[in-house]
């Protein structure tokens, strides 16, 4: 599966400051392929992850069409839209993202149970690739970052999506766990998948597929 | 919905400290509607059940009781006393016109009795033209009194054939009633021939006050019912302008206060229940509020996993139901427990008529009290559930909140 965007734009208006409308992603077009990583890069706030948050059906663009597999993303209602979001997206979110109550299993299972639909096995084979296995019956409050980030990869990929987003996904990682991440992510495209990547980490370079840059709000290939 | 519920239960018990506060204030909900609907039909039952037991329309007694208030404190708080006219009254107010069934009672107070650290009252009356008490202990007893019968009151410690020694004469307890809620579950009743002798035992013994009476030839109390066609105040006033040492009062007119009481400690139990209910409520949906909002990242990554809108308010509506809902049922097993173990005490205190209801009105009541305490919880969760399917999922994602 592949995405397409065509003339994206998304506006916010500041709180506060009257009508101050600032542009946070300019008219740009913008496609992730399927098998690739496609890696955006730049500075906070130059309007990355609301490029992705857009791309992947989460936040409706001012202007423009989203479609994922020919289907228009912001056509649908809320419900079929995230129905088509689960069976088809994985979301590697920026930070912290484990639900507190929920063990490492129970949240790598997170996007099956939400439709009461059984993974075990497919949950279990991606704990022993990421190697967190060991950690499946705790809570996510004793893991360390690294063992977060493996745990959302994971669970991003449980439902064997066609696309898979990942916000900042080596955020607060040491050298080591952020080279890991991105081998994963890369296998993951080398698998077939459309991977989107959004960071500052100068280290995804080596693993891209395609690299752009994003600056205040405008896209550069 | 199953998934739902199976996420909602692991919120649920993996956050305990969360959970527990949330069931305590669901359980004060619960708890105070049960204790004040119970509260309020007890009183209600003991006022009823007290009209009963009067069962008559004008009650005379010696001007000095009411003037002293012995024979309303004897009667409605339930305290020990006695005092005496001349039975000749009997006869002479019998004569009046308007005087339909007419019986006299008898009043001593013991001085220990086998039952009772304390002392008891007791009521003799003439089973042959007694209307306000026989229909009652027949209902109770299924049978009449013989000499030296007794038939106690349901809260004393006294059981169908044992012996009580009153004044060292022994009776034999020949039937214990049901419980009434008032001054009558600590009382002894007796017929008129066992009465006469207790009150001439006192005497002998030097344990009456009224040491220059004759047991055979004094009344308490005269109960009336008014003929028909007759008014009772007509009667009532014709007693008190013929007769002066002693007062005739209309039964109503004496229990009007207990009326007006009990009115007043129903109105202050609705406002007190009202005003807890606010702030719990209050208390709740703020809790709600804070609780969903401290969990909105994880709840704007369960969105970006495919949570509809739908499905996140169902998750919130499920926990603040299903804590509401455990909340309720601790509360009203609670306010259970507690009414049961200290209904007795509470009657002591409050000095009113206090008659608990039936089980099956008590098991209505506790499931009512479930119903509308966790209708209340999940009413206010719901604030929260709508606002969170609401959330902005992307901008919470971006913010990192």
């Amino acid at each position: 599966m592949d995405i397409q965007a065509v003339n994206i734009s998304r506006e916010f208006i500041r709180k506060g400051r009257g009508t101050n409308v600032f542009t946070a992603v300019k008219p740009c077009d913008f496609s992730v392929p399927a098998g690739q990583l496609t890696v955006v890069r730049g500075r906070s706030g130059g309007g990355k992850s609301t490029l992705l948050n857009m791309l992947s059906g989460v936040l409706s663009p001012t202007t423009g069409t989203v479609t994922a597999g020919g289907a228009d993303l912001y056509a649908m209602k809320d419900e079929a839209l995230s129905a088509f979001r689960g069976g088809h997206f994985g979301y590697v979110p920026q930070g912290k993202s484990a639900v507190s109550s929920l063990t490492v299993r129970e949240n790598i299972l997170l996007p099956c149970s939400l439709y009461g639909l059984e993974a075990g096995d497919r949950a279990e084979a991606l704990m022993d690739t990421f190697e967190i296995s060991h950690l499946a019956d705790i809570l996510p409050g004793e893991l360390s970052g690294g063992e977060l980030r493996r745990m959302a990869i994971a669970r991003a990929l449980v439902r064997t999506p066609g696309v898979l987003f990942a916000d900042e996904p080596t955020g607060d990682l040491d050298d080591e766990n952020t080279e890991i991440v991105f081998r994963l992510l890369k296998e993951e495209a080398e698998k077939g998948t459309a991977v989107l990547v959004v960071t500052h980490e100068s280290e995804a370079v080596r693993f891209a597929d395609r690299i752009f840059t994003m600056d205040a709000g405008e896209l550069h290939a | 919905m199953k998934s739902t519920l199976s996420i909602a239960w692991k919120n649920i018990i993996r956050r305990p400290l969360r959970s527990i506060a949330m069931l305590i204030l669901a359980a004060v909900l619960s708890i105070t509607m049960f204790g004040g609907t119970i509260l309020s039909l007890s009183l209600q039952r003991g006022f009823a059940s007290l009209e009963d037991r009067l069962g008559a329309d004008i009650m005379v007694v010696p001007y000095e009781a009411v003037t002293r208030k012995s024979f309303e404190n004897m009667v409605l708080q339930g305290n020990v006393g006695y005092f005496y006219m001349n039975g000749e009254f009997l006869d002479e107010i019998s004569r009046l016109e308007g005087i339909g069934q007419i019986s006299p009672q008898y009043y001593l107070a013991s001085v220990k009795a086998g039952c009772c650290s304390l002392r008891v009252q007791i009521i003799g009356f003439d089973p042959e033209t007694d209307f306000s008490i026989t229909p009652w202990i027949r209902r109770s007893s299924g049978g009449g009194i013989g000499y030296k019968d007794v038939v106690v009151g349901n809260d004393l410690n006294a059981f169908v054939g044992d012996t009580l020694s009153f004044f060292g004469v022994d009776c034999h307890v020949a039937a214990k009633l049901d419980k009434t809620g008032t001054s009558y579950d600590t009382t002894v009743f007796t017929d008129r021939e066992t009465i006469q002798t207790l009150i001439e035992a006192s005497l002998n013994k030097q344990l009456n006050d009224y040491a220059d009476i004759n047991a055979g030839n004094v009344i308490s109390c005269i109960l009336i019912n008014a003929a028909d066609g007759y008014a009772v105040d007509d009667v009532v006033n014709d007693i008190n302008i013929h007769f002066r040492k002693v007062r005739a009062i209309r039964t109503t007119q004496m229990i009007s206060g207990i009326s007006d009481s009990l009115t007043g400690v129903t109105r202050i139990a609705s406002v007190l229940t009202m005003i807890i209910w606010c702030i719990a409520l209050l208390i709740m949906a703020v809790a709600f509020t804070m609780m969903t909002g401290e969990r909105k990242k994880e709840f704007a990554v369960m969105r970006v996993l495919g949570a509809s809108r739908k499905k996140i308010s169902a998750l919130v509506l499920s926990e603040g139901a299903g804590l509401s809902l455990m909340g309720s049922l601790l509360g009203v097993f609670l306010g259970l427990v507690l009414t049961l173990s200290f209904s007795g005490y509470i009657e002591t205190q409050m000095g009113l008529p206090f008659l608990l209801p039936g089980s099956g009105r008590m098991v209505l009541t506790a499931a009512l009290s479930v119903l509308v305490s966790a209708a209340a919880g999940a009413l206010s969760a719901a604030l929260s559930a709508f606002r969170i399917s609401r959330i902005d999922t992307g901008m919470i994602l971006r913010s990192g909140e």
